[in-house]
């Protein structure tokens, strides 16, 4: 405790002050947060979660506070996806941008808003916000808590169903520590889409630190996509996920760069018969560190679970995987299921993975599988021999690996957009 | 499967229930210097040793016991074990008619008499009773190949050379906790040395065995194969009931060098506490391998005892073409714990593992496999495959697995699966429709499930460990 006191996180926290004047349960909730992360320490690679991750540097790192920044649309061309950007939200640095944001006419029962806007107005939202993703274990939760400055909230009311995802941009333009909160609320059999975007626009070293809360009632679908395209940021990224009864969610977590990225997704199957699919991509290269960590808790009975994740590592890239999933007792007709595929393209490329069960009831199906490895040279030489040459077979099986976790997104806009990403990386490809 | 057949195999009684009253020769508890300075006194140690075991000793001083395993367990107190005992000669045997019959009487309730296995089996028996070597047989048919098996003791009086030379090469006194408190007051165990292009005629076996009330056991192992060499090494272990809980902390070290073959397989059955989880054994033992150039280190183990297993027999592929076998059954029930699993570390080129896991638990058992696959940067063409399955026998018991996967070699080919499940009531009844009750069905799907690694084992240790399943499972599942 005494060795973070100075570090650029804390620091964060003593300078912060909220734009304008917040309410008095904000205020009391920022000030636990905060004293939750002065009593936590920041996990070093002693810690059983982070041993593959170090987090040393972003400590040394110089950060300014967050603060709101102009951007023009052309700034935000690139990081639009066609089909998927009617409804759409900007924060800037943590920041909502009302210019860059659109949202249109929405059907009864659902609110789309920054929650700034709502601090005052909205009913439950003391209630809600901070309810699940736990500051008081997590210091980066903690972090968050105390200094998030803005953020989506989406709610859907009972049987209300937004066929259009919402797309939710995080920009980061600086080198600054941002930290933007999404609270997502689906009601009784709501239906939601959605799709958040952190990108970045310069290439300033800077720590975006997220944390997103996910709730689904009874007969709720929600499917999540998140996209992380900033070369120059650590992410830090927590999403927290709580089903109710007959509930299915599903999450895409795509990383296509980061200096450092560490995801956690921590899915609470609260309801009998809940439904949870979390998939992920990496793909690494150059000295990008992408560290994906699951936590699959079935708490009641009969519910369902899988898990695909795949990463490709190139260059001197490094990849980690952990998955958990954890059988209560009593949860009985659970089926789980969990994957992890690692691609290594280079020598200097490495690849971790933890793939963990832990199980306290009978009456359970639940498997897990890992691989790691390198291209089938048998798959490269049957391309070969139908004349593509080395590259293009090795780049043809590289995206087809890959594109077995795009395919599965639903979101069809989401999906060609993706595919088409992952057309330009592996290049040579293209119309064929 | 049925409430009463589960509380069947609850209510088994453990076969090895007993303690033999022999006049043991014994420190009083408690660990300082001077105790470890007493032990190396009295096996008549020479410096290098004691110097050793005092580098150990104080080592131990600056380490924290672990936390980061599954089980838990109150609080050991290093102060209150004994930390030598062993049983008065009264003079040096040289035939079995001299042995105490008490001791031999141990043996026989055991079923190991030696003259039984002397005779039937050819299978050398390196008796340890309590901490002391009584006695060795078979001894001279060995040494004509240049073969030695003997008591580590008598290895460091009798071949020094080779001990200084191999002792903590694999498992350094600093390596953990309990292998470092292991390397400071260790008592006894077995050295074996099999010598360039020899096949040891016969299958070498020591039983272990914990005796003198309040004894923690700190056996240490080495077991070298020089160049070419095969070895098949057999470890077995049933232990007196005893309600107070007792530490194992063993160290068994191999070194398979240039060529050299290891199998390495070990029965446990020591008593596991009553049904209420009161006493048993707890088994906290480092156990690894080094396999260098083409060499091969292999492990087997079936787990049915202890209150607490907690040991990973582990492989360090040093060599390149080096290969590590890792085959494990363990069995969980009433309120047993086990924390097992395997480390293979490729480091040289082409080295190849396999880890096959199979782990059963039932009524408030709660077992896991943790397991590391580590592909160091340059073990080129490395392949490693693992599976770890669980069966779970009841509501109330857990199986987990946490195994770790570690890939720095674009080459090399890792694969992992795992799966949890219970015997289905499909399963028991076709084969009950095929007329086998319920308990030959329960059996029969449990043994098809370790099958892949019962026959791994020796055929002495095969029977011995089938009969120990179905011991453990009798009336219940199978």
């Amino acid at each position: 405790m005494t060795t973070q006191t100075h570090n650029s996180l804390q620091l964060a926290i003593d300078g912060f002050t909220p734009q304008s004047a917040e309410p008095a349960w904000l205020s009391e909730l920022r000030q636990d947060a905060a004293d939750s992360f002065a009593a936590l320490d920041v996990p070093t690679i002693r810690h059983e979660d982070w041993r593959y991750t170090n987090l040393k540097p972003l400590l040394a790192l110089k950060l300014a506070a967050a603060a709101p920044a102009r951007i023009t649309p052309d700034d935000l061309k690139p990081w639009l996806i066609e089909g998927a950007d009617e409804i759409r939200l900007v924060f800037v640095n943590g920041f909502y941008d009302s210019t860059l944001s659109r949202i249109p006419a929405l059907p009864q029962g659902v609110l789309i808003a920054p929650i700034s806007q709502l601090l005052g107005e909205e009913e439950g939202l003391p209630s809600k916000l901070a309810r699940y993703a736990d500051h008081h274990a997590q210091p980066f939760t903690a972090l968050n808590t105390a200094l998030f400055t803005d953020g989506a909230y989406i709610r859907a009311g009972q049987n209300a169903v937004l066929e259009t995802p919402v797309h939710v941009l995080y920009v980061s333009t600086g080198g600054q520590i941002n930290a933007p909160r999404t609270l997502v609320l689906a009601g009784e059999h709501a239906g939601l889409r959605l799709v958040e975007s952190f990108v970045g626009l310069s290439g300033d070293v800077r720590f975006v630190n997220t944390v997103s809360e996910v709730m689904l009632a009874a007969g709720a679908n929600v499917r999540h996509a998140k996209l992380l395209r900033d070369t120059a940021a650590t992410h830090i990224g927590w999403n927290e996920v709580r089903q109710d009864r007959d509930s299915t969610y599903t999450h895409h977590s795509i990383s296509l760069d980061a200096q450092l990225a560490r995801h956690n997704v921590n899915v609470m199957l609260a309801g009998e018969g809940a439904t949870c699919t979390l998939n992920g991509l990496v793909l690494g290269n150059d000295t990008q560190h992408i560290d994906n960590h699951l936590i699959m808790d079935h708490m009641r009975p009969r519910c369902t679970s899988n898990q695909l994740y795949r990463s490709v590592v190139d260059g001197k890239s490094h990849s980690v995987f952990s998955g958990k999933v954890i059988v209560r007792p009593g949860a009985a007709g659970t089926d789980a299921k969990q994957q992890n595929n690692n691609l290594l393209l280079s020598d200097d490329a490495r690849a971790e993975t933890k793939p963990q069960l832990e199980i306290y009831c009978d009456e359970v199906k639940c498997a897990h599988g890992a691989t790691s490895g390198q291209l089938d040279p048998d798959a490269v030489f049957f391309l070969r021999s139908r004349g593509l040459d080395t590259r293009q077979a090795r780049n043809l099986l590289t995206y087809a690996f890959a594109n077995d976790v795009v395919e599965h997104i639903k979101m069809d806009a989401v999906r060609q957009h993706l595919e088409e990403v992952m057309h330009e990386r592996f290049h040579g490809l293209l119309g064929e | 499967m049925s409430n009463e057949t589960i509380q069947s195999l609850a209510d088994q009684e453990y076969k090895h229930g007993w303690t033999s009253n022999i006049d043991a020769d014994q420190l009083p508890p408690g660990l300082n210097e001077s105790v470890v300075r007493a032990i190396s006194a009295k096996k008549k140690e020479p410096e290098w040793l004691l110097e050793w075991r005092l580098k150990a000793y104080r080592h131990w001083l600056t380490m924290t016991e672990p936390t980061w395993q599954k089980p838990t367990y109150p609080k050991i107190d290093y102060q209150g074990i004994i930390y030598y005992s062993a049983p008065k000669k009264k003079k040096e045997v040289t035939s079995l008619d001299e042995v105490d019959p008490e001791l031999l009487e141990t043996f026989e309730k055991l079923g190991i008499s030696l003259d039984e296995q002397k005779r039937l089996t050819g299978v050398a028996v390196d008796a340890v009773f309590d901490s002391v070597s009584v006695k060795t047989t078979f001894r001279e048919e060995l040494s004509k190949q240049g073969i030695i098996f003997c008591s580590f003791s008598e290895a460091v009086t009798d071949h020094p050379d080779l001990v200084r030379k191999h002792l903590g090469s694999v498992v350094p006194y600093t390596d953990n906790f309990f292998a470092t408190l292991n390397s400071a007051v260790f008592s006894d165990g077995s050295f074996c040395y099999i010598p360039p292009g020899v096949r040891c005629p016969m299958e070498l076996s020591t039983y272990f065995r914990i005796n003198s009330a309040g004894t923690g056991q700190f056996e240490r192992t080495l077991l070298i194969a020089d160049e070419g060499a095969y070895v098949s090494y057999l470890e077995g272990c049933t232990a007196p009931q005893r309600d107070e809980n007792q530490l194992h902390a063993a160290v068994v070290e191999l070194v398979a060098l240039k060529g050299g073959h290891i199998k390495y397989s070990t029965v446990q059955n020591w008593y596991p506490g009553d049904k209420d989880g009161k006493g048993g054994v707890f088994n906290f033992v480092t156990k690894r391998g080094i396999a260098h150039e083409n060499a091969k280190v292999s492990w087997t183990q079936v787990e049915t005892g202890s209150a607490i297993t907690w040991k990973y027999p582990s492989c360090i592929l040093k060599g390149d073409n080096s290969v590590g076998e890792f085959y494990s059954v363990a069995v969980t029930r009433d309120y047993q714990m086990a924390d097992t699993g395997t480390k293979m570390i490729h480091i040289g080129k082409n080295t190849k593992s396999t880890i096959i896991s199979k782990g059963i638990s039932g009524g408030h058992g709660d077992q896991s496999y943790r397991g590391l696959v580590k592909i160091m940067k340059g073990a080129s063409g490395a392949r490693n495959y693992s599976a770890c399955d669980s069966l779970l026998l009841g509501d109330k018991c857990g199986a987990h697995t946490f195994p770790y996967i570690e890939s720095h070699n674009a080459s090399a080919v890792i694969e992992h699966e795992a799966s949890t499940s219970k015997i289905s009531d499909e399963q028991v009844f076709f084969l009950r429709q095929r007329g086998l009750s319920e308990e030959d069905a329960v059996s029969m799907i449990v043994n098809g499930f370790c099958k892949d690694v019962l026959s791994e084992l020796p055929m002495e240790f095969a029977v011995e460990a089938q009969k120990l399943l179905g011991l453990k499972l009798e009336g219940a599942v199978g």
